[in-house]
């Protein structure tokens, strides 16, 4: 950041820029540069993701300047597409489409145990998991990491992740008596 | 070496290897294949009640931060998905606790974007500082001070990251130590902080990933750029203790603690005595002599004793000053016309950006332009 600059001064570019002019509008994205940067760094790290969001919370403070009423709120504003920004960045990180198409369709898992794996009632296996694993199991899905989530929720990565190794180890030994009963029954009454 | 199931289910990123390992523990037991697809079924039927129940994304953001935004913040929108998510909003807590999580968890990113913008406009920002000189001085130069502008804060922001001569390290490691020899050495910390150390200083890093706590002992001299983070950065030295949030500035620790800052705002005590405690503020000099429990304060316009860092710092320095110092430094006749001279400069430069460079930020910072005249010298005018 090449300049200091107070919220007035910030206000008035705001007011400028919504004019139409682009002198304004240039020096006001390049003063929210250095605060973009520094809020997602402090969130994520430094990552190259970084440069996406800054670009992408800039974008949104230009495309929707016109919608600011008052020019002097421009850091509430700013913050609302920083954080809009950083959620959809959280859906992106890891969805199960990405991460687990290879196991969906790895070669080595039979139509038959796929088909009994995914069609096997599901909302039971929700509701039989504790308290506690779903609450961890919806903030990965989410997007969140085992570690942030064990800031969240004031635990350890350590202890997060046995949760959810218990929660799985019970629903696989549901699943092996449930095969066991499948098998031990005749073809046609499968 | 055969993969386990908490292996699988830890991952935070999958890799290839990670998925042929996958591959192969399938292979060898189907029932975990099957168990592993249900796992993941279940896992996104969890995602599709959440879908089904809970305000989108968007929505909770607003709802998080209802208390911090005005109804004209909102677009029209904002507003009715916020009315809509606010009668919504109980059924989705009731039936998944985690939303509340969610919404704390927004709550203090808002929070961290109060900190960078609060270090960014009121304090940290100011590298270079504008004087009394407007804007509209500077807009009457067109579209090509928007190229100029654009080139200096290009060289600011690169300032503290382009070493002269000296040697440059970084380190991944939370807990580290660096000595220096007889040359300076500059480090990069895995939280971004650079750190310049003098030759014969020693920096210990305990960082501590769980707490997120930054702390470093130093025992020599060091200037420190600072990235702001959620937790402060603190420097130990010897009898003192300064904490950061997101600053520049330069420790001496010999003979007492000696710290000047530059930018940003940092406490300072004496060890043992946080009561004692003393803010400092942009130019501010904090002295914690030896066996001392109080802090001395005074100002100072130019960093002193930090020639070894190759970085010339201006605190409301007028330009005839800083003409006359850059003029030294890079020997080489710089003036400035009448105007200018009285204007107060704010800035801190890496002198290896050389002459041409360092005028060019400073002209564009104060809406002026510089001029090379045919005998190598310049000249600064409005």
């Amino acid at each position: 950041m090449a300049e200091s600059v107070d919220t007035e001064q910030l206000s008035a570019w705001v007011g400028q820029a919504k004019q139409g002019d682009e002198l304004a509008m240039s020096r006001l994205l390049t003063a929210l540069e250095s605060p973009m940067r520094a809020f997602f760094i402090s969130r994520i790290g430094r990552r190259p993701d970084v440069d996406d969001l800054v670009q992408n919370a800039l974008l949104r403070v230009h495309r929707g300047l016109q919608d600011l009423k008052d020019d002097t709120r421009l850091k509430a504003f700013a913050m609302k597409g920083a954080l809009y920004e950083l959620q959809d960045f959280y859906r992106g990180r890891y969805t199960p489409k990405e991460s687990l198409f290879d196991i969906h369709q790895a070669p080595e898992i039979s139509d038959e145990m796929h088909a009994v794996g995914a069609n096997l009632d599901v909302e039971r296996a929700l509701s039989a998991l504790s308290d506690k694993a779903r609450r961890i199991i919806e903030l990965r899905e989410y997007g969140y990491k085992y570690e942030e989530i064990a800031e969240m929720i004031g635990s350890t990565e350590a202890a997060i992740k046995m949760q959810v190794k218990r929660a799985f180890d019970r629903m696989r030994d549901a699943l092996g008596l449930f095969l066991l009963w499948m098998s031990s029954l005749p073809l046609m009454e499968r | 070496m055969p993969i386990t199931i908490e292996h699988i289910l830890s991952l935070d990123e999958w890799t290839e290897a990670d998925r042929q390992a996958v591959r192969e523990a399938v292979a060898a037991d189907p029932q975990l294949g099957v168990a592993l697809v249900r796992w993941f079924a279940m896992a996104e039927q969890s995602s599709r009640q959440w879908d089904a129940t809970v305000p989108s994304r968007m929505a909770l953001v607003l709802l998080a931060c209802r208390d911090r935004l005005h109804t004209d913040d909102l677009s029209s929108e904002e507003r009715v998905l916020l009315e809509a998510a606010t009668v919504d909003l109980d059924a989705a807590l009731a039936a998944h606790p985690a939303v509340e999580d969610v919404l704390a968890r927004i709550r203090s990113e808002a929070d961290a974007f109060d900190q960078a913008w609060n270090q960014s406009f009121s304090e940290a920002k100011s590298r270079v500082d504008r004087g009394p000189l407007s804007r509209d001085r500077a807009s009457r130069t067109g579209p090509l001070r928007l190229v100029r502008l654009a080139v200096a804060a290009a060289a600011v922001i690169a300032v503290f990251f382009v070493g002269r001569g000296f040697l440059s390290s970084t380190t991944d490691a939370p807990f580290a130590t660096f000595a220096t020899g007889p040359a300076a050495q500059v480090v990069e910390l895995t939280d971004g902080t650079v750190a310049r150390l003098a030759p014969e200083t020693s920096l210990d890093v305990l960082f501590d990933a769980e707490t997120e706590q930054r702390l470093v002992r130093i025992d020599g001299e060091a200037f420190f750029d600072v990235t702001p983070g959620p937790r402060p950065f603190k420097v130990e030295s010897g009898n003192a203790l300064t904490t950061v949030l997101g600053t520049a500035f330069g420790l001496r620790a010999t003979d007492g603690t000696d710290v000047q800052l530059v930018s940003g705002r940092v406490s300072l005590a004496a060890i043992g005595h946080p009561d004692e405690a003393v803010i400092l503020t942009p130019g501010d000099r904090g002295f914690v002599p030896e066996g001392s429990t109080e802090p001395v304060v005074r100002s100072f316009d130019s960093l002193e004793g930090f020639d070894w860092t190759g970085l010339l710092v201006f605190r409301n320095t007028p330009m005839a000053e800083v003409a006359e110092r850059l003029s030294k430094e890079f020997e080489v006749v710089i003036s400035v016309s009448e105007e200018l001279k009285e204007a107060p400069l704010t800035g801190t430069f890496e002198s290896d950006r050389g002459s041409e460079i360092i005028l060019d930020i400073i002209a564009a910072a104060l809406g002026a332009t510089v001029t090379k005249n045919e005998d190598g010298s310049f000249h600064l005018s409005v």
